[in-house]
This record gives structure tokens, sequence and C-alpha cells, in this order.
């Protein structure tokens, strides 16, 4: 025994066990096939709203397939028992087999699935929208203003100061209109 | 004339804050708060009556109209239909919490701030009742301007820059609406001789097929970045992280449905065919909106940047659902601007008491703050469950309706569609978990919500819970204004 049980479970614990158990022993017999007993309590209360189901008339192996499900099980409690009551040296060693490591790593966790969602649906997810945090359409926009700062700057040169410069602009501006007037 | 009056009481309120709060400042709160209130209450009284007369024939319960400039066909033309109600309901109860909002957190020049706030809530208004279109332009500039200043004088550290954004964004939309406007106008005037601005005389204006589209085009500009729509949608995330809690509250919830409601009202009727023919490309839009807003919201680090960009996703289902121009998308799109104008703008109501309390938008820096804010935690967990749209909430009706109003349309695209209900999932647990759940890193203390808090969490979470158990009433009111802008299809 590896730990030390300070107390046993209360009553009020035991009491719905034991309903249980009995439950589960008694609940296996309200429905016998109809080759031993035919009892058939469940399904009589099911098939008024379920649809019915049909079966063959009368399979003679039927009796057959029933010892084979009764031996599946029975040798079941008996491999059970060999394994880890009589012999539980031999599952130890078995997990210690090196060859054993990875097909007991895959199915511990769980068949690999989390692994799967995290490479398939994590992962991109988190790669996407990190990379797209500061919106890449936002530069469409920087860029237009980029673009209007540079006129600016290009523009800018004409704000000089110099006054031999403005007057050339207005002279040239006025024979601009004149020159438009005689053309319309 | 009630409507006229209800954008009066706006103004004037406004003037009157910016006047007296040289004098006292308390004054100024007090006048914008009961302006706010009567006009709730104004609004209240109307869209009852209108529930009450449900069968009436005529869908416009309101419709007033006087003269402005009759030598060029402007009108002062306000009419109001179910639609327009509920819209209008949901703009003066979201008045209410950014003014209750913004109480504690503005210290300078009060005055001129409630007089901004005031005159926004008065052009949205205008927006969504105005039926000339230059009044409707005229209260489409009311409605920008003074958003600007919001954002550029009591916003955050980036204010000028997410200011210019959002200014000169909306303003160029705003340009090529006019022109659109403009160019119906003469159009119609040439058409049947008497130039009009109105609503009602330029529905029926028959076009060629290339001109309506030009035209469509320009009205769909506008209200595609007010939406906002993919590609025009990064004055969003500056405009709403930069800008102060009420200014944040009023943006998220009303100003992006003015881009909806301007869809609806004057796309799907004026062109018809013309909307028809682009439904497809719309929607697939609308997709690339909702898929590309929740992969930017999930990697933001700011939280108000974050709350931004699931605006950018939700409004992707309101694009969806409009043009796959059936009754039950429309009714979802519907739903969808009410239960995110409701649910996102109480997120960020709580972003912003998060930065009053903590200083900082930095999601790496909170964590664990359920244990020192367990009602601000409750709350943030139940909007939070909204934005992603749990049953019971109003956003989970919202986008059932779209998703099953598509698919008959595009099966493919609801596929996707329905996705990205998941990675809106993934955002919001993200939100919740990086700042109330998690390690505790913050050390100062900090104040849970005060009385005024609570009672603005409260409203909130109340609209949002009737939204989602009850949302009949807001799906008769819609129907009839719903059904005319699909069957004019």
């Amino acid at each position: 025994m590896k730990t030390h049980i300070s107390e046993y479970p209360s009553r009020l614990m035991t009491a719905p066990l034991i309903v249980l158990a009995v439950l589960s022993i008694v609940g296996g017999f309200i429905e016998w096939p109809h080759n031993l007993f035919h009892l058939t309590l469940f399904s009589d209360h099911v098939q008024k709203v379920l649809p019915e189901t049909i079966l063959k008339p009368d399979l003679s192996p039927e009796i057959i397939f029933q010892l084979i499900a009764v031996a599946a099980t029975f040798s079941g409690i008996w491999l059970g028992y060999t394994l880890y009551v009589k012999n539980p040296g031999f599952v130890y060693s078995w997990k210690q087999a090196p060859t054993n490591n990875a097909i007991t790593r895959f199915l511990y966790s769980g068949w690999g699935f989390d692994w799967l969602y995290h490479n398939v649906f994590v992962r991109p997810f988190l790669f996407l929208t990190r990379i797209n945090k500061a919106d890449v359409i936002d530069k469409l926009y920087h860029g237009i203003a980029w673009g209007n700062v540079q006129m600016n700057r290009l523009l800018s040169v004409s704000q000089n100061g110099s006054l031999r410069w403005y007057v050339v602009g207005v002279l040239i501006g006025i024979l601009f209109i004149i020159t438009l007037q005689y053309m319309i | 004339m009630i409507l006229a009056w209800m954008i009066c009481i706006l103004m004037t309120a406004g003037l009157l804050c910016w006047l007296l709060a040289q004098w006292n400042p308390l004054i100024a709160k007090w006048i914008a708060l009961l302006s706010v209130i009567i006009n709730f209450i104004l609004i209240g009284q109307l869209c009852l009556g209108h529930y009450a007369r449900l069968a009436d024939p005529d869908p416009w319960f309101i419709n007033y109209e006087a003269s402005w400039i009759p030598s060029f066909g402007i009108s002062f033309h306000v009419a109001m239909d179910g639609l327009s109600a509920v819209l209008v309901l949901l703009s003066f109860f979201l008045g209410i919490l950014a003014v209750l909002c913004s109480w504690n957190e503005v210290k300078t020049r009060t005055g001129f701030y409630y007089f901004n706030l005031l005159w926004t809530l008065a052009g949205i208004t205008g927006v969504f009742v105005a039926m000339d279109l230059f009044l409707f332009y005229f209260f489409w500039e009311v409605m920008l301007v003074p958003m600007y200043f919001l954002i550029g004088i009591w916003g955050d550290s980036n204010r000028s820059y997410a200011s210019y954004k959002f200014f000169i964004f909306t303003q160029t939309g705003g340009l090529l609406m006019l022109l659109a406007i403009l160019a119906l106008y003469f159009i119609h005037g040439q058409q049947t001789g008497s130039y009009s601005f109105d609503y009602f005389t330029l529905l029926n204006t028959t076009m060629e097929p290339a001109v309506a589209r030009w035209i469509m085009w320009g009205f769909l500009v506008a209200f595609l970045i007010k939406l906002p729509m993919v590609p025009f949608h990064n004055w969003l995330p500056d405009a709403h992280s930069e800008a102060p809690t009420a200014g944040s509250l009023i943006l998220a919830g009303l100003l992006l449905k003015t881009g909806a409601y301007g869809i609806i009202r004057f796309v799907l009727s004026l062109f018809p065919e013309a909307s028809a023919d682009i439904a497809w490309w719309m929607m697939l839009l609308g997709v690339i909106g909702i898929v590309y807003g929740a992969f930017l919201a999930f990697a933001q680090t700011d939280l108000k940047r974050l709350i931004a960009y699931t605006s950018v996703s939700h409004m992707g289902f309101v694009l969806l659902g409009i043009f796959a121009l059936n009754e039950m998308a429309m009714q979802g799109v519907v739903m969808q601007m009410l239960a995110h104008g409701i649910s996102t703008g109480a997120l960020f109501a709580m972003a912003g008491m998060l930065k009053e309390r903590l200083h900082t938008r930095n999601i790496g820096e909170m964590g664990g703050l359920w244990s020192l804010m367990p009602s601000m935690g409750g709350a943030a967990m139940l909007f939070t469950m909204a934005s992603l749209g749990l049953p019971v909430l109003g956003n989970f009706i919202a986008e059932f309706l779209i998703l099953m109003g598509v698919f008959p349309a595009a099966s493919g695209l609801t596929v996707i569609a329905a996705l990205g209900l998941v990675f809106s999932a993934l955002y919001s647990l993200r939100l919740m978990q990086r700042v109330f759940l998690g390690p505790g890193t913050v050390t100062e203390p900090v104040k849970d919500a005060s009385v005024r808090e609570k009672i603005i969490m409260a409203a909130l979470g109340i609209g949002i819970i009737a939204l989602g158990l009850y949302p009949q009433p807001v799906m008769d009111m819609v129907k009839t204004a719903v059904e005319r802008a699909i069957h004019s299809i």
C-alpha cells in the first residue's frame, strides 16, 4: 500500500455507493434476449417513443455469440487479475522498455491532439495577429500624408522671401491671364 | 415640430453651458444633464405613442416641413418613422450616460466641453430625422466639428493626430456625398423642372444605370467611411482610443450608426438597382471587416484600441446584413446597431473608468483587477459576454438574425461570418483574462465603482438584457421602415 488511509468514508458517502452498486447489478436484468428468458421491460417502455428494433427471427447460433461475449468479459477480468494483482512487475518493466517510449508518450498526450491543435490553429493565428498589429492599411494613409509633406517641401522652395521672385511671379500671372482672355 | 424642438433644446442648452460655466461649472453640468433627460423623456413618449399606433398605414408618424431657402428648393423637412425613433431613443439614452460619464472627468473648460457634447448630439439627432438632403448634409457636418474639438482638446496624449485623422477621413467622405447630393439635385431638376433637395421628391428620380452608380458611390463612400468598412477604418482606432470617455461612448455608440442609417435610408431607397448590383461585393467587404477587425482586436495591447477594433468587427456584421437585402437580415442590422451601441458604449465607459484609476491603457500593466474591483469586474464580464454574442443579451439576437438572413443570399460568406463569432470570443476572453482575471500586478489601491458609475453600468446592463430577452417591440417598430428599404429593390 503506497498511501496511508487516515479514515474510512462516512456513511453519507457509502450509502449512495451501495444504492448505485445494487442498481448496477439489478439494472442489467430488466432486459433478457428472446432466446433466454425473453424479458422486455426496458424495450417495451422505450418503444413508445423511439422506433422499434426489428429482430431477425430465430438465428440459431445466437447463444454462441452470447457465450463469446461472456467469455470476453471474464477473460478481461482474468487478464486484469494476472497483470495487476498476481504479477505487477510485468507491466512496470514493459513500460520502461525504451522501444515503447514514443508510443507511450503519444498515447499519454491524448493522441497528440493538443500538439496538433497548437500547430494548426494556435500558432498561425498568433503569427497572423502579431505581424499585423499596427494595421498595414494604415501605411496607405501615412503614405498619403507623407506625399503631401513632400509636395510641401517642393513648393516651399518658392517661399524664399526674395521680392524679385515675387514680382516676377505676379508678372507671369498677369501675362497668363491676358493670354487666356485673348484665347477665349 | 417636436423634432425641431428636441434639436433646439440641445443647441440652446449647449450655448447656455458654454456661457454659464465661467460663473459656475456645476450649473453647466446640470443644464446639460437636464436637457438630455428632457429630450429622452420626449422621445420616449414619442416611441410609446408610435408603438401603440403601429397599425397606422402611414409609417412617418411625425412629418414637419418648413420652407427654409425656397429659391433653391431647400426646406427644413424633418420626419420620424420607426427606424429613426429607435435610433434617436438610443442617442438620448447614450447622451445621458455620456454626460454622467464626464461629470468628474472634465476639469478644464467644462462649458465648452458640454457645448461640444450637446451639439454633437444635436447633429446626430438631426442626421437621424432630416428628410431634406441639404439639411441632412448640414447636420452631418454639425456632427463632425464638435467631435473634432472633443477629441482634440480633451483627449489623450496622441489627440491631435487622432482628431486630424478623424476629421479628414469623415470630411472627405462628406464632401463626396455633397457632390453626389448636388448631382442628384441637378439631374432631378433637369428632368422635372422643379429643383428640390427633398428626400421624398428625389425618391422618384429616374437615372441611367451608369449615372445612378456614380451618384450612389458618392453617398456610399461617406457612409462606408463612417461605418467603418475595412479599407477606410483607420480613423476609428485612433479616434476611439484618444477621445475622452464620453467622446468614445458617443463615437462608438452613435456616430457609427449614422453610417449604417444613411445606407439604409438613402442608398438602398434612392438607388435600388445599383445597390443590388454591388450587394455581393459589399457583403464580401463586410465579412473581410468582421475577420480583419477580430484579428486586429486580438493583437492589441491598448485597452481602448482593442475595443475600437471590436467595433470594426461588429460593424462588418452590419454591412453584411444590410446588403443581404432581406427582411430578417435588416431586422438583425437594426438590433445590432442598438445592441452594439449599448455594449461597446459600456465597454468604453469601463475603459475610461479604468484609465482614471490606473492612468494607463496598457493591458500588460493590468491584471487580477476583479478582486480589487468586484462590481466593475462583474459589469465588464456582462458586457464582454454581450460583445461576444452570448444568448440572453442583445448582440446574440442581432448576429443570429443577420446570419439567418444572409444564409440564403450568400452561404459561403455566412460560414466565414460565423467563424467571425469564434474570433470575437477569442478577443473578448483575452480582454477579460488580461484585465480582470489572472495574477494581480496592480500595487496601488484602486477604488471600486462609485454610485454614479454603478448607475451608468446598471442602465446599460438593463438595456442590453432587455434587448436580449424582449427584442420584439424594437422589431415591430422598425418593420415598415425596413420593408420599404428592401422592397424598393
